[in-house]
């Protein structure tokens, strides 16, 4: 059974899905918001408890007045972890929750289990190079987080201009006041990776139009602990668009890091 | 009631490329400014704004624009332009409507503005707005943080020239330490003020902090509302309307004076229609208008339910519309004044910004009339009682 629950922290009000049994495992929804308990929610909750928060400002999810870029989300994040009194989850982040993930992994590294980056944004190659999502030709934008932006579920997550709601209108306001500058990255984001000793699995589309697969390379090139993944055919958002091509992958992974960490104990 | 022309030294040549308000069409591409043409308009420009103050206007007014989001505009600094103005002028007053305050250094803002006070012989009004969200893309200025910087910028460029001494400011987008301005503004405590409003959280701001008023480009039910709203505000608040309110209350029009009304139509209309193709693709225009911050969740879904039917394309335009709703002035001198009238009285408007030339009108045309304005409008108005207000000071 899937509940939807707010929790309570320091002037924040966080709302959040929670279903599944195990050990707990965070997910952190990417630029859109996330449209409701989706597949790869379900797929995870089998095996472990999963929590999945709207962040700052997202779906409700209150945003705090000092709220201004990743390293402030992932403050709210840490505080949001301690709330739920969450022992060293799993941490799984899409896109820009991949980035406030690894945020978090930087500066507390030993308050989760495993870190998993599933096409995220932070760290750029040349900034100046990437489409964007904030001024364009609005129907282009599904095209940048697809490779085939046919499929239902992409509508789902980016709908044309004419159907945005109010919550994805208030969710792309979010992302905004976040990443609008600098754009989609951060300038001291690659500088500081080394930190996060944290086992850690890079997963990308290789048809990411966004934020090309070639940055997999950079992460992994960066962060102390970690390998990558690409998915075949998938674009910005392959556990959405190829499940069963990433899942496994992801799966995989974090069942071996819970072993591995047996093991040395 | 008081006539300022309106210069929007507007592209005379307008590129067909790109449609405008398409993906794509912000920025016009530079490589069709042409800098011979650039002089050409500048020039016309001056001589309608030497013929204006001959002619009796109240003044002249100009605004900023970057990357021909607008009209393909010519300023995008108004403090150079309303520096120039100030050399090529004597008594006519110069406003500036205005800065896109969030878009510049604050404090910059507040020198140039007391500089050009100080070279205008104390003739200079200040008008400050938030400017199109397209051009905070071209800045890479966060535009959900628009409001928030320009209510900042607002309060700093005041404090900067009412302080006395040095101080520091802490704020939250802009800090100062140290600071006092040179040359203070010649005008005490400074230049009057016009607050560009079109919500309901704008016009209390101005409220709060007593700032003149102007409209944009609305028809007169609509400023009369906006007047309205204003004093409603303000006895909420309980705060007075400033001085002058009456006279300072501004609103934009378009205005060609010719012989007859027949005349006049024939010989303004395809620019005018021109010019309203330009200031609606601005904007109306998708990429426009779903640039994040720019409405409020609710007020995008309003407008993309509106505008969905029409799937892009540019609104229509309908010329006696504009003019029964007081967006456009023209005709003969005696269809003009009348016209004008009902700016005051439909539209409780006591200066009307008027453009006398829309872009691509015939630099001839645009003065004759001018002239002809001059001559036979502009005295008629002053001898209307009705028309009578009493001066803001300074």
């Amino acid at each position: 059974m899937v509940e939807t629950l707010v929790v309570r922290f320091n002037n924040s009000a966080w709302s959040y899905q929670r279903a599944g049994q195990g050990q707990p495992l965070v997910w952190l929804h990417g630029l859109w918001g996330e449209p409701g308990w989706e597949p790869h929610h379900q797929r995870l909750a089998e095996r472990y408890t999963v929590y999945a928060p709207a962040l700052a400002g997202y779906d409700g999810s209150t945003a705090p007045d000092w709220l201004t870029d990743m390293e402030d989300m992932a403050t709210l994040l840490v505080e949001f972890l301690e709330a739920l009194e969450l022992d060293r989850p799993h941490l799984v982040g899409h896109s820009l929750g991949g980035w406030a993930a690894a945020e978090l992994a930087v500066f507390r590294p030993s308050s989760i289990r495993s870190l998993v980056l599933i096409d995220p944004l932070g760290v750029a190659l040349d900034w100046t190079k990437m489409p964007n999502i904030f001024y364009n030709d609005p129907k282009s934008l599904p095209g940048l987080f697809f490779a085939d932006a046919t499929i239902p579920a992409a509508r789902r997550y980016v709908p044309p201009p004419f159907e945005w709601d109010e919550r994805f209108i208030t969710n792309r306001a979010a992302s905004a006041r976040l990443v609008f500058e600098p754009y989609l990255h951060s300038r001291k984001l690659g500088v500081r990776l080394r930190f996060a000793n944290v086992p850690a699995l890079i997963l990308w589309g290789e048809r990411d139009a966004l934020i090309s697969a070639a940055h997999a390379e950079e992460w992994a090139a960066r962060l102390p602990n970690t390998e990558v993944k690409l998915v075949q055919g998938a674009g910005h958002t392959p556990h959405v668009e190829c499940p069963d091509a990433c899942m496994p992958h992801l799966l995989e992974f974090i069942a071996r890091a819970t072993k591995s960490e047996e093991v040395l104990v | 009631m008081r006539v300022f022309n309106m210069t929007l030294f507007g592209w005379s040549a307008f590129p067909r490329d790109v449609p405008l308000g398409a993906p794509g069409s912000y920025p016009v591409n530079n490589k069709h400014f042409d800098p011979k043409l650039g002089q050409r308009i500048l020039a016309e420009f001056f001589e309608q704004i030497e013929l204006s103050e001959q002619m009796g206007f109240d003044g002249i007014n100009c605004q900023e624009h970057h990357g021909n989001g607008a009209f393909c505009a010519f300023v995008p600094s108004t403090t150079v332009m309303a520096a120039a103005i100030a050399q090529r002028t004597s008594r006519i007053k110069i406003a500036v409507t205005g800065t896109c305050l969030p878009l510049h250094n604050p404090v910059t803002i507040a020198e140039e503005v007391a500089m050009v006070d100080h070279l205008s012989n104390g003739r200079l009004i200040w008008g400050a707005l938030r400017g199109f969200p397209t051009e905070y893309i071209s800045y890479a200025i966060n535009p959900t943080e628009s409001q928030g910087r320009f209510r900042e910028a607002f309060d700093l460029i005041r404090k900067v020239w009412t302080t006395e001494g040095p101080f520091n400011y802490g704020g939250r987008y802009y800090s100062l330490r140290n600071y006092n301005i040179w040359p203070r503004p010649l005008q005490q405590p400074h230049p009057k003020v016009w607050m560009a409003c079109n919500s309901m959280d704008s016009l209390d701001f101005a409220v709060e902090t007593q700032s003149y008023v102007m409209t944009p480009w609305v028809p007169n039910k609509q400023s009369a509302n906006v007047y309205e709203t204003y004093h409603q505000l303000a006895a909420k608040r309980g705060v007075p309307v400033p001085e002058g309110f009456d006279e300072m209350f501004a609103g934009i029009s378009a205005a060609y004076c010719a012989e007859t009304d027949e005349q006049a139509r024939a010989e303004c209309e395809e620019h005018v229609q021109e010019l309203f193709f330009h200031a609606m693709a601005a904007f109306d225009s998708n990429t426009t208008s779903l640039i994040p911050g720019h409405m409020s969740p609710k007020g995008l879904r309003t407008w993309l339910t509106a505008s969905s039917g029409r799937a892009g394309q540019s609104l229509g335009f309908d010329f006696d519309e504009a003019i029964r709703g007081g967006n456009l002035i023209v005709g003969s001198p005696k269809t003009c004044i009348e016209l004008i009238r009902r700016q005051r009285t439909e539209g409780k408007k006591g200066t009307m910004l008027s453009m006398f030339q829309f872009g691509t009108l015939p630099h001839k045309l645009a003065m004759k009339s001018i002239g002809l304005f001059g001559r036979e409008v502009i005295p008629a108005l002053r001898e209307d009682a009705t028309l009578r207000l009493s001066p803001a000071h300074g």
